[in-house]
């Protein structure tokens, strides 16, 4: 067994914080639908009256970085 | 050491990846066989690859690819299937995909390109709203975790394809203000049916030397094979043939009039020689060209003040007998005219056959 984090991303539906991406300074979540593999949702890190929030990317292409950086990361694991 | 993988290692993939591209025929560009490198290569040694120890793997991937193709539709880039191809010959064999014992996996796939693009929509929203990071720790195995990562790049690395082959599945279901829930619906429901897409089952891909000399594929269609599928299968369902019409219509190329006049009359020649046709006399009627016979349905309205325009143009078309000989002011008339007829039906027709020039 090991150590997961999840929260409720919106519909109150959980999502599992899969990994964690940093680029350009920026940390980046990318969280998986608890009932759903191919749900995939992808976050950034920003700090807000000193509280860490998670906030919709406003690009496509910021969006394609951040899961290109993941499947780079990943995709030799079996 | 030997000159092969010494050249290898001077060029980076380069001779396996020439090698592939000569090898499939011209079926596979430079990028394709790029990637079909990276999988071949984690298997065999390039010098294995270029004295031809892998020619049977990669005509086994070909057949397995046009396998998956029969059966998520041509919905996808050539790359994207061979991305899905070599990802699916990671758990199952070649016979075992050819067996149909991944079909399971396959639709899945499918719908799960569209659930990610549709997530990249989701996240492409500006302004929205920060929720507090508020994780909550849980014990989970360890291998469902690493289930869903394995999932998960299945997924991702076919958008890094998408995001650079110009397809974007989202911008055709956006577009078409689509409810992804009826599409994924219609897919599946199309994707069991025999008769699912005859532009599908009448499209070949055949390889064509570009102007810079190298190879792309094309996508041509079997005018005489479209004709005869969509009579055999509104024999029995005059319905059919205007909604297969239309899908017909809706994966041509640029000159579809003519296009479509050659799919139309020999529709109407097939009903003058088959008496099990003779049902469609009604619906087929006595039209000289496919702009007449949409004229007749009611799909170009001859009510409206343009008409007569557009029967002007309608008639020249048929008189000059080619699209591309029309003025431009014509083109664009009965361009006009015809895109109503385009936009009866968008639920399926316009998701078809991408490669050979047609611009979603």
């Amino acid at each position: 067994m090991i150590d997961v984090y999840t929260m409720n991303l919106e519909n109150n539906q959980k999502y599992i914080i899969l990994d964690t991406i940093v680029k350009n300074n920026n940390n980046y979540l990318i969280f998986v639908n608890d009932n759903n593999d191919k749900d995939l949702r992808v976050r950034k890190v920003i700090m807000e009256n000193n509280q860490e929030m998670v906030v919709k990317l406003d690009s496509d292409e910021e969006v394609k970085d951040i899961l290109n950086e993941f499947y780079n990361k990943h995709k030799g694991e079996n | 050491m030997d000159g092969i993988n010494t050249e290898v290692r001077q060029t980076g993939n380069e001779p396996v990846i020439e090698y592939l591209v000569k090898r499939s025929n011209g079926m596979y560009n430079m990028g394709m066989a790029s990637k079909l490198a990276e999988f071949l290569l984690s298997t065999y040694s390039a010098k294995d690859i270029l004295e031809g120890k892998a020619d049977y793997q990669i005509a086994n991937l070909y057949e397995v690819q046009k396998y998956i193709t029969t059966k998520v539709g041509s919905h996808f880039s050539n790359e994207i299937m061979m991305n899905i191809t070599a990802q699916l010959l990671k758990d199952y064999s070649g016979m075992r995909i050819l067996n149909g014992e991944a079909d399971a996996r396959i639709e899945e796939v499918a719908k799960g390109l569209l659930v990610v693009e549709n997530t990249i929509l989701e996240n492409r929203e500006k302004n929205t709203k920060p929720i507090p990071l508020s994780p909550q720790k849980e014990p989970r195995k360890k291998e469902d975790i690493k289930a869903k990562i394995r999932t998960g790049i299945l997924y991702v690395s076919t958008i890094a394809i998408l995001a650079t082959s110009g397809i974007t599945l989202a911008k055709v279901v956006k577009n078409n203000n689509e409810n992804m829930d009826n599409y994924l619906a219609g897919l599946t429901a199309s994707v069991n049916d025999e008769n699912y897409n005859i532009v599908l089952k009448n499209t070949e891909h055949v390889p064509y030397q570009n102007e810079q000399g190298t190879y792309e594929t094309r996508t041509i269609y079997k005018t005489d094979g479209i004709a005869q599928d969509i009579m055999t299968l509104s024999a029995s369902n005059p319905n059919e043939y205007d909604k297969q019409m239309q899908k017909v219509y809706a994966n041509l190329e640029y000159n579809a009039l003519e296009n479509m006049d050659k799919v139309f009359l020999e529709t109407k020649r097939l009903m003058a020689q088959d008496e099990a046709f003779q049902s469609l006399y009604s619906v087929i009627v006595d039209s000289n060209c496919f702009l007449d016979y949409l004229v007749s349905k009611g799909y170009i309205d001859t009510n409206s003040e343009d008409y007569a325009k557009v029967k002007n143009a309608i008639d020249n078309y048929k008189q000059v007998g080619s699209f591309n000989n029309l003025s431009s002011e014509e083109q664009m008339i009965l361009k006009k005219s015809i895109s109503n007829y385009q936009n009866i039906d968008l639920s399926l027709t316009s998701l078809g056959v991408e490669a050979g020039g047609r611009s979603h």
